[in-house]
């Protein structure tokens, strides 16, 4: 109060007040432009730093600094470019700096995505389309695990994602329940399947985990039994959704049947997400656990099956069939995996690429492997990874039959579409039965849905044109 | 043009005015000095505001999010898909109406515990500070730890899934993480995390009435309950109202809660509409869509807040008079 009445003496005391005002005035809109200005280039980083944004990954956080702190100071000596590694959360943290940026047009040079994600990256136009001749600096494409580039972009002349790591989803089984149970290996076809769970089934003790209240896992299940019996979540085209075709309620009614009519699922696994399930499995409460990866390597050391479990390719033929029936794929993952994308906004494309080069070498692809226990995206790295450490046998066995999803903007939506027909259905596996007409409903009202997200893609590829 | 139109104004000075600016009346205080907070907040309030809108008007998604500002626009669209259906399968409506009921259940249940709480430590005992202390627990752990343990003790064999069968309240083959019965888990978990606030606040009030009040009720020979209700409750109203609605605002837009205990997407029941926004935006990139979640949010949370407001004007005009 006192400041106001002298600040109003001073004032009044002065006969003309305006141009006196005016500089300070001026001053204050100044000082806020320049705030502001300095804001939006705190993500551009100087001329000589790359900024890299990428996954934290909590189970080595020590480890990944230290990986981060070698690759800068090896760049650093090669190029003059230092690498400035920031790090994202969670999904959520991930969108948000993304959104930022490509809205922004300003932030990391490189980001680092998974390979379901590259779709909805790409359709943002905000990541550069890597030429032939930025593909033959990088190494050639045939220096990459080649089913990964399937999801490097739509067409092989428009790939925005270069692979750096293969994660491929097989599953692991307890081999000394296994042996206990006379089963001489993991099954091949989904027929075994079911027949080696029923017999590992019992005090207690059941044939496999599984995790249909997760958030990423079910659309996988629906989407591997839908391929192998010749159907598609998706028109090959990109035009029509085929949720609600008979395959696909075929597939989610198979997976429910596990709880339901094969009972080979403890009954309380309806609620379960990934960990739980995982967690029964490690704990050897069942028998086998689908759609891992190399990372439940250092939770299985360390848990009670320790010594006595091991990875196999997850079976390819459909249930009650001795081959795959036609039209039939033999899908036994996902193309999964981590790439690297090359902002369109950046200024410093080339050194990006040379960043994105000197990381997906073999010396700097295995350093990777020896930190986190990643498969390498390149090709020569990921043979080497394998001799060292056997027990990736399995999952580069699996890689081979690895299809991509549909590259399509729409993806995100059938994945949350999809997550919550399985929601709707859990209530009713409670009580030991579902609805398959039920089912059908739902999954073709979500198909309504998806076809939506497909029409909109369409829709901004001709306003595109 | 406009100082020559000045100049040829006629200039008036009115010898009472004069007087005021003087004596400095409060109208002719230094209001620029407000500038910089009313910049700040046009930046960080008005202008999200306005872009918020202008987004709900548009078909912004990932295709058009990199040129924002040419994206189509759609009028009213989005509202008329938010009020009617999502990519989700939850429309804005039904998440409007399980926030609007999770808030108001979460609230009425929190308020009395809270109330009740307060009034267990408002007398000094021995070991009070640490009772307390103790009370402050829900308050103080991070929500996103408090959704983590009440999944797992959700779960089967979980501390609250056996004490609830215990007390007759489902039973081994209650799945409460999954239906109808997440909204209940989502409620019990939320109650759990905030009575706490209101024992803060109620606690704040209690200490605040004269202690004369209690001894002319002692005097009177008062019992307990009356004096609760004829000298605590009467001095509580407006703390109380105030931790009401502050806890009903903080409850409806709650996320963290059901989207760490749930994940994405969450059962139908527990679809509030923060996190229908988080996935409309964020996992299906109907940026519009979300926008316009987004504005029906706020439009509802207007109304306890234009009742706090008004209740603040009433007790400030009383308070004059």
């Amino acid at each position: 109060m006192a400041l106001l009445i002298g600040f109003n003496r001073q004032r009044h005391g002065r006969s003309t007040a305006t141009p006196r005002r005016r500089p300070t005035r001026v001053a204050v809109v100044a000082a806020v432009v320049l705030s502001l200005v300095s804001c939006t280039r705190l993500g551009g980083g100087d001329s000589k730093t790359i900024d890299v944004l990428i996954g934290l990954n909590a189970t080595y956080l020590q480890k990944q600094q230290q990986y981060f702190s070698t690759i800068s100071k090896e760049f650093q000596q090669q190029t003059g470019y230092r690498v400035t590694f920031r790090t994202f959360t969670s999904s959520s943290d991930e969108q948000q700096q993304l959104q930022s940026a490509v809205i922004s047009g300003s932030g990391p040079d490189v980001f680092a995505l998974g390979t379901t994600f590259i779709p909805t990256a790409y359709a943002t136009g905000a990541f550069h389309v890597l030429s032939d001749a930025e593909w033959k600096e990088l190494g050639g494409r045939s220096q990459f695990v080649k089913q990964q580039l399937a999801m490097s972009g739509p067409s092989q002349d428009k790939q925005i994602g270069v692979p750096y790591a293969t994660q491929p989803f097989v599953m692991a089984y307890n081999t000394e329940m296994f042996r206990k149970a006379g089963i001489s290996g993991p099954p091949q076809t989904w027929t075994e399947f079911i027949d080696d769970a029923k017999r590992l089934s019992g005090n207690g003790v059941y044939g496999v985990s599984t995790d249909p209240s997760d958030g990423f896992d079910p659309w996988k299940y629906i989407w591997m039994f839908t391929l192998q019996s010749g159907g598609q979540l998706i028109s090959a085209d990109h035009t029509k959704a085929l949720l609600g075709s008979k395959q696909v309620v075929d597939a989610a009614s198979f997976w429910f049947d596990w709880f339901t009519k094969y009972k080979i699922v403890d009954p309380k696994a309806v609620s379960w997400q990934g960990p739980s399930s995982l967690s029964a499995f490690a704990a050897g409460k069942s028998a086998m656990q689908l759609m891992v990866s190399a990372a439940t390597i250092p939770t299985l050391d360390s848990s009670a099956i320790k010594g006595k479990y091991a990875y196999a390719p997850m079976p390819t033929i459909p249930y009650g069939r001795t081959s795959l029936p036609p039209g039939g794929k033999a899908a036994g993952t996902i193309v999964s995996g981590q790439d690297y994308a090359i902002a369109e906004y950046s200024k410093k494309k080339d050194a990006a690429l040379q960043l994105i080069k000197f990381l997906t070498r073999p010396k700097q692809q295995l350093l990777a492997t020896k930190t986190f226990g990643d498969i390498p995206g390149n090709a020569d790295a990921a043979s080497q990874a394998i001799e060292a450490n056997p027990r990736l046998k399995a999952f580069m066995a699996a890689e081979p039959k690895a299809v991509p999803t549909t590259f399509t903007g729409a993806w995100g939506t059938l994945q949350i579409a999809l997550g919550t027909a399985v929601s709707q259905t859990l209530p009713s596996l409670t009580h030991g039965s579902y609805s398959r007409s039920t089912l059908a409903s739902r999954l073709s009202q979500i198909s309504t849905q998806v076809q939506s997200a497909l029409d909109e893609q369409r829709k901004a590829e001709k306003a595109a044109h | 043009m406009a100082g020559a139109d000045l100049s040829t104004r006629p200039v008036t000075v009115e010898p009472p005015a004069k007087k005021r600016r003087k004596r400095g009346g409060p109208e002719k205080r230094p209001f620029w000095l407000l500038a910089p907070t009313t910049i700040l907040l046009a930046l960080i309030v008005v202008v999200p505001l306005v872009l918020a809108v202008w987004v709900s008007l548009l078909d912004l998604n990932q295709y058009t999010l990199r040129k924002w500002l040419g994206a189509p626009f759609i009028g009213f669209a989005n509202y008329t898909e938010a009020l009617t259906g999502s990519a989700l399968g939850s429309s804005a409506l039904h998440s409007l109406w399980i926030s609007v009921a999770f808030s108001v259940l979460t609230s009425a249940i929190a308020l009395p515990l809270g109330l009740l709480a307060a009034l267990t430590v408002n007398s000094p005992f021995r070991g009070r500070a640490i009772v307390r202390s103790l009370y402050l627990i829900p308050y103080v752990l991070p929500s996103f730890v408090t959704a983590l343990l009440w999944r797992l003790m959700f779960l089967d064999k979980g501390l609250a899934h056996r004490v609830l069968s215990d007390v007759g309240i489902g039973g081994d083959n209650t799945y409460w993480l999954l239906g109808g019965h997440a909204f209940w888990a989502l409620v019990i978990t939320d109650v759990w995390a905030s009575w706490a606030f209101i024992y803060i606040m109620a606690l704040a009030g209690l200490q605040t009435i004269p202690a004369e009040l209690y001894e002319a009720a002692d005097i009177d020979g008062t019992s307990w309950i009356a004096k609760l209700r004829y000298v605590a409750l009467p001095n509580l109203r407006g703390v109380l109202g105030l931790g009401l609605l502050l806890s009903l605002i903080n409850h409806f837009n709650n996320f963290t809660l059901p989207y760490v205990m749930f994940g994405t997407p969450p059962p139908t029941d527990v679809t509030v509409l923060p996190v229908n926004v988080y996935i409309t935006s964020f996992q299906i990139f109907r940026f519009g869509l979300g926008a316009t979640m987004s504005i029906i949010t706020l439009v509802v949370m207007l109304i306890p807040g234009y009742i706090y407001f008004r209740a603040l004007k009433l007790g400030s005009s009383a308070g004059d008079n």
